[in-house]
């Protein structure tokens, strides 16, 4: 009762500010106008109270882009399949653009005169993808800026002349949302920034008045301390609702009281509408920054970007916008699936992600239930999904989190809206963005097959009317025409054959990237008939089939773990039941060639830098969650690593997870390191030349002397030691695992493994782009780091150059996000398919030193394979079952 | 726009216009040989990046190319033969006193920045040498600020000794974190400095043969000590850095130990180490007769302070060029232009030590960068 009769002593508050203003406004324009702080003249709209949308400052953006775009000529973009993400659903015909807007949209279309027309026959169009939350255009430091009064605008950080926008809008991203770091608890202004080479701030913006950032108890200790912030966020409001001064919303819990009350004693503030709209000149400070945004949030100017992770606090933040009225988002969202009935009631948004992690995981990330995204997903339609990304180039990873949404089983449609519509809605910009439709801001990505696939490139990107990215690739698909699916789209647009391009690496190994007409279909083929309790002799058959990198149709014969034939027709006996699996594609288990498995402290020891007895395989945790999560992720074959501090770090260790004897292989490598990450200057060495020496030292049989104080006997037993591991390593018995980053330090690794002879792989390469070709003349291998928000394209184009010219390419990891992310993204990059895959398997586990018959489908062999919804390299198939040793293991539920 | 601008002058410098394979005859209106007298109207012959002839109206091969330089004076590449740039990787491995085995040659990086840098300040040729952290340093290099390879960017791999006859090696243990670490080093003081310099040489003579000694001495009282040392030791060091070179110019001379001064330009009235610096320190050099070089970046200016100071033009530019290639055992290649010598030039816009002469451009192996002007270059097929 008390709650209700509370809410309508809002609402009638709320009426009268609203009328209120509306008799100050006539008056007091022109103060304001004098009276306003520099930085929100341009933004804060000080018209019409009831124009919620629309402010001046947007009018002004698009007004610019009409008048810069009126030269261009008119482009249609012909015969692609385009899914418009409205009403009209998804068809194959023509977009046509004029002055930056879309003007026209159907199956056949006027092209205007002098327009360029651009036949797509066979592409996919969809409109730009927009990532709700992430980093991009901001001067370096200024991701990390956070305040909790507000004091920041976040278009103030934003540096137009950056080259980070490249890469993202590769991926067919054409709009960002940039806030203050959410470790504030009331940053500041986000705004929506193109993505395009532009020459100023101005023409960057998409939106100015996007959302306010602010968070509630994301990083708090318990429920006590969350509500604290809750308390001090909804006394806020009310100060300002009230007309009087804000308290801080930074600290611990009674400081918020006292600073109000202090406040107060300076009078004359004459009330919310007053207040804001001048009366007085307002001085310039902190606490007025902080009132006059909280009045904009209280006058539906802009929303409340508001950061909860846990259920409580999500429900507080209904609470909050229920009593002040206010237009809230809800981002993160990650512990809350409690609060989800109460939020899809509520109608607030949500911005949620990333799905896969591919960096430093906040701890309220890691805690996320399997279901968090599901669990979203089904209660509520209006949720986006973010990159959440923290680095330069993060938004590159919008559609690898599409992907991974669908894998974890959300619809292709909706995934495409979280990133299209509803997060143009949620920024303010529905009006303009999100859709294919006439009117609309012609932001439109188009790509050479599935949008949801990261591996697929982009042929062309627009960003209002402007071609940002225009890549000649092919369709990806090679039986296009046999499908029909494709031939119908031609015959109608394509008119020649000989036009119609085939990218010919792809064509053997895209079997998999056919439009498949229903996906749901392909699933249920998957997952229905490979049951989870399998008997000690079956066989499993399916049309696609992973042997040495490439698919075809085949037949896995298991007789108590082990493969006892397999090939495309072999004899069964009648008695052994027969699993087909259809179009479910089946790998080898998948291998992992570097991996700390998330136990980095554990793999830690920095006692001497040469630690060459040290194994790996001493700490590791097969159970540990990052473990099962790589067993579950289709990963079985794990080669753990001890950490890169030492110059010769240790043993490398083999794990085949999902068995009791999980410990394959106790040294399979030896790793040695010469980037800056062994340099300890609390001892030798501490300099490239110091490493290269003590390498060449210990492997010509002269090895630093330890300098650790043993009885003679345990120094002897340790020098020892260290000689065998570095003699198998010489023998050549064993791989070594050189991690060398710089082009200087590949020099001197390739060095060491010439004049040693030694059998070698490159960890963590980057500059490899002038010493490919000696790579391969010496038989030396990479197994690639995972690809990073920080990283230009240059580091993926080198692995694809690398691997194209011969150069054995794998993956290391923590997790099979990063792996797959990684090397999905080499293929997009124009690494071939077959490389990559080989990567993920047998390239992986001859590099690492992994027994002969790991990840490799061979008769006598051990039945260790994955079924999957699609390729590993696609990112939105999934592991349906992972079978170790002839068993289903690593299932969730 | 600012990238562009970058990509453009990267493009500038990948394009850096190739004529090492072509013959190509300069005529500017002077050209300082080094080893002789200056040319008026002097003609340079260039063919596969070597200086195949010098003088005056040369005959010209058919086949090759003129161009005119009017107005330009040409210099032999600038040599500085003591630098940081071009290692990869640390400077110093200041975890040891004494690392002779500490070769740059190692870890040289051929794409560093700095080697770009001093090429546009007419630095053809340089010496990446290890830091002055420990007593006996290690073995610097010798490359060319420029190589279309590897192989021709490297003119010697191992280069000089290098030895910190100076208090840098004591510097930073007085202030060590672990004092009770096993790790702990010395020296604390300059006696101790010179003691493991000198127990070092006992046990390993043979260190200081078969190759040039540079030792990093700047105080008189360092400099007095090496000319000890090489006479207890018997080697013939080089004296680098040497701010109070010139308080002991006459014993240097006698000693004839040469100097490779570090950066004569001083913004206060102290040099490193607390020096005692004076502006015509190589004048004084010169007058006593003490070989010497100049060093320490932007090689032009160094010479233009010497020369305003005291120091006469044609000895200043022998400081930059002709003497630092021949300290560094190079002089059959480097720092002349006369037949036989790679093609390293600096082409300046008029008198080499004015204020207002510009680097026009500068010559690596034949390979032209940063001309600034199309039309300098009035090429015609004979």
């Amino acid at each position: 009762m008390s709650k209700s009769r509370c809410r309508s002593r809002r609402g009638q508050l709320r009426a009268g500010f609203v009328v209120l203003p509306f008799v100050f406004l006539l008056a007091i324009v022109p103060l304001v106008r004098a009276a306003e702080i520099p930085t929100e003249a341009d933004t804060s709209a000080v018209a019409d109270p009831s124009a919620e949308a629309d402010p001046s400052a947007e009018a002004d953006t698009s007004a610019e882009a009409d008048t810069s775009a009126q030269k261009v000529q008119p482009l249609v973009l012909q015969g692609a399949t385009i899914q418009t993400v409205t009403d009209a659903g998804t068809f194959v015909g023509s977009v046509v653009i004029e002055d930056g807007k879309i003007t026209a949209v159907a199956a056949e279309v006027d092209v205007p005169s002098g327009a360029r027309v651009i036949n797509l026959a066979g592409y996919q169009l969809v409109p730009g993808l927009i990532d709700s939350r992430s980093v991009l255009w901001l001067a370096s430091g200024v991701s990390g800026e956070s305040s909790s009064r507000g004091s920041l605008r976040i278009l103030d950080g934003v540096d137009p002349w950056q080259d980070s926008w490249r890469e993202v809008s590769e991926q067919g991203v054409t709009a960002v949302y940039v806030q203050p770091s959410s470790r504030g608890n009331f940053g500041g202004e986000g705004a929506v920034l193109r993505v395009a080479p532009v020459n100023s701030v101005k023409e960057l913006v998409i939106h100015a008045e996007a959302g306010v950032q602010a968070s509630l108890g994301i990083t708090a200790a318990d429920s006590r301390a969350r509500y604290a912030q809750f308390q001090r966020l909804q006394q806020a409001f009310d100060a300002v609702d009230n007309g009087e001064a804000p308290g801080s919303l930074a600290g611990g819990g009674g400081a918020a009281n006292r600073q109000a009350g202090g406040r107060r004693g300076r009078g004359g503030f004459g009330g919310r509408g007053a207040r804001g709209r001048g009366g007085r000149a307002p001085t310039v400070t902190q606490a007025d920054r902080t009132e006059e945004l909280l009045i904009r949030i209280l006058d539906r100017k802009i929303p409340l970007r508001l950061e909860v992770h846990h259920a409580d606090a999500a429900e507080w933040a209904l609470s909050l916008a229920r009593e002040f009225d206010i237009r809230l988002v809800l981002d993160g969202m990650s512990l809350a699936d409690r609060a989800m009935p109460k939020i899809a009631l509520s109608q607030v948004p949500l911005v949620v992600g990333p799905v896969w992690e591919l960096g430093a995981t906040p701890s309220y990330r890691s805690k996320r239930t399997s279901e968090w995204l599901t669990t979203v997903a089904g209660a509520t339609e209006q949720w986006a999904l973010a990159t959440f990304g923290t680095g330069p180039r993060s938004s590159r990873f919008l559609r690898v989190q599409m992907a991974a949404a669908r894998a974890e089983g959300i619809g292709s449609d909706q995934v495409l809206r979280a990133v299209t519509v509803n997060a143009a809605r949620i920024l303010g910009v529905g009006d303009r963005l999100g859709t294919i439709a006439p009117g609309m801001q012609a932001d439109i990505a188009v790509f050479a097959g599935d949008p949801l696939d990261p591996s697929v490139p982009a042929r062309l990107v627009i960003s209002q009317g402007e071609i940002v990215h225009d890549r000649d690739v092919a369709v990806r698909g090679a039986t296009i025409f046999s499908s029909g699916y494709w031939k119908r789209h031609f015959d109608k647009f394509g008119g020649d054959l000989h036009e119609f391009r085939i990218d010919i690496d792809r064509t053997i190994f895209d079997l998999d990237d056919r439009p498949i007409e229903s996906e749901e279909s392909e699933e249920s083929t998957a997952s229905v008939e490979l049951p989870e309790t399998l008997p000690d002799t079956y066989a499993v058959t399916t049309r696609r089939l992973l042997r040495d990198g490439k698919f075809s149709a085949g037949t896995l014969f298991v007789e108590n773990g082990k493969i006892v034939a397999i090939g495309d027709e072999i004899q069964i006996p009648d008695s052994t039941p027969v699993f087909n699996l259809g179009n479910a594609v089946v790998t080898p288990g998948l291998v992992c060639a570097h991996s700390y498995l998330g136990e980095s402290t554990l793999l830690s020891d920095d006692t001497e830098s040469d630690a060459s007895q040290l194994r790996a395989l001493d700490v590791a945790d097969p159970t540990s969650e990052s473990a099962q999560a790589m067993l579950r992720g289709g990963f079985p074959h794990v080669a753990l690593a001890p950490v890169s501090i030492n110059t010769s770090a240790g043993a490398l260790g083999q794990l085949r997870l999902g068995t009791p004897e999980s410990f394959v292989a106790p040294e399979i490598a030896s790793k040695f390191v010469l980037s800056e990450r062994s340099r300890n200057t609390d001892r030798f060495p501490v300099s490239l030349v110091g490493q290269i020496n003590m390498l060449n030292d210990t492997f010509s049989g002269e090895p630093e002397p330890t300098r650790l104080y043993l009885p003679a006997a345990a120094e002897r037993m340790l020098v020892e030691e260290r000689r065998r591991i570095i003699d198998a390593v010489l023998d050549g018995k064993r791989p070594a695992i050189i991690e060398a980053v710089t082009a200087p330090e590949i020099r001197a690794a390739l060095e060491i493994v010439k004049s040693h002879q030694l059998r070698a792989a490159l960890l963590g390469p980057e500059k490899i782009g002038s010493l490919i070709d000696e790579l391969h003349a010496q038989r030396v291998g990479i197994i690639a780091r995972p690809v990073s928000g920080e990283d230009y394209d240059s580091y993926l184009k080198q692995l694809a150059a690398a691997a194209s010219r011969g150069v054995a390419v794998a993956f290391a990891g923590d997790s099979p996000a990063q792996i797959r992310t990684t090397a999905a993204l080499a293929h997009h990059a124009g690494m071939s398919s077959e490389m990559a895959l080989l990567g993920l398997t047998v390239t992986g586990a001859q590099l690492s030193g992994m027994a002969d018959d790991t990840a490799q489908l061979t008769r006598g062999g051990p039945a260790d394979f994955v079924v999957w919804t699609g390729t590993p390299l696609n990112l939105s198939s999934r592991p349906v079952r992972v079978v170790v040793a002839g068993n289903v293991v690593g299932t969730r539920e | 726009m600012k990238h562009w601008t970058v990509l453009l002058a990267a493009a500038v410098v990948l394009a850096g216009f190739d004529a090492s394979a072509e013959t190509v005859l300069y005529t500017a209106s002077r050209v300082h040989t080094m080893p002789g007298p200056s040319i008026e109207n002097g003609q340079v012959l260039v063919e596969d990046g070597k200086i195949v002839a010098v003088g005056r109206d040369l005959e010209l091969p058919s086949g090759a190319n003129v161009v005119d330089l009017p107005g330009v004076t040409l210099l032999p590449g600038f040599v500085d033969a003591y630098s940081r740039a071009g290692i990869a990787g640390g400077t110093d491995e200041f975890t040891r006193e004494v690392t002779p085995n500490f070769s740059v040659s190692r870890a040289l990086d051929f794409d560093d920045q700095a080697l770009r840098h001093a090429l546009y300040q007419g630095t053809t040729s340089l010496a990446p040498t290890p830091g002055t952290e420990n007593v006996v340093a290690g073995f610097s290099s010798l490359v060319k600020t420029h190589g279309a390879s590897r192989s021709t960017q490297l003119v010697k791999a191992e280069g000089s000794l290098i030895l910190n006859l100076c208090s840098d090696p004591q510097r930073l243990n007085v202030a060590r974190q672990r004092p009770d670490s096993i790790y702990v080093r010395q020296p604390t003081n300059r006696m101790g400095v010179v003691w493991i310099l000198r127990a070092t040489l006992a046990r390993r003579p043979e260190l200081t043969q078969g190759h040039s000694v540079f030792s990093v001495s700047r105080t008189s009282y360092d400099l007095t000590t090496l000319l000890t040392l090489s006479k207890e030791f018997g080697f013939s060091p080089v004296a680098v850095g040497g701010q109070e070179s010139y308080k002991i110019a006459d014993r240097l001379a006698a000693a004839n130990v040469p100097v490779i001064l570090g950066p004569l330009t001083t913004s206060g009235v102290r040099g490193p180490e607390e020096t005692e610096v004076i502006r015509n320190a190589a004048g004084v050099l010169a007058k006593a007769g003490v070989t010497f070089a100049m060093s320490g970046g932007n090689l032009l200016e160094q010479a233009r302070f010497a020369h305003r100071f005291g120091l006469a033009e044609e000895d200043a530019i022998r400081a930059i060029t002709r003497t630092p290639a021949e300290l560094l055992g190079a002089g059959d290649r480097l720092g002349t232009i006369a037949v036989g010598r790679d093609a390293d030039m600096v082409a300046l816009s008029g008198e080499p030590l004015e204020f207002t002469t510009s680097i026009r451009w500068v010559m690596v192996n034949g390979i032209i960068f940063g001309e600034q002007e199309g039309h300098d270059r009035v090429a015609q097929k004979q």
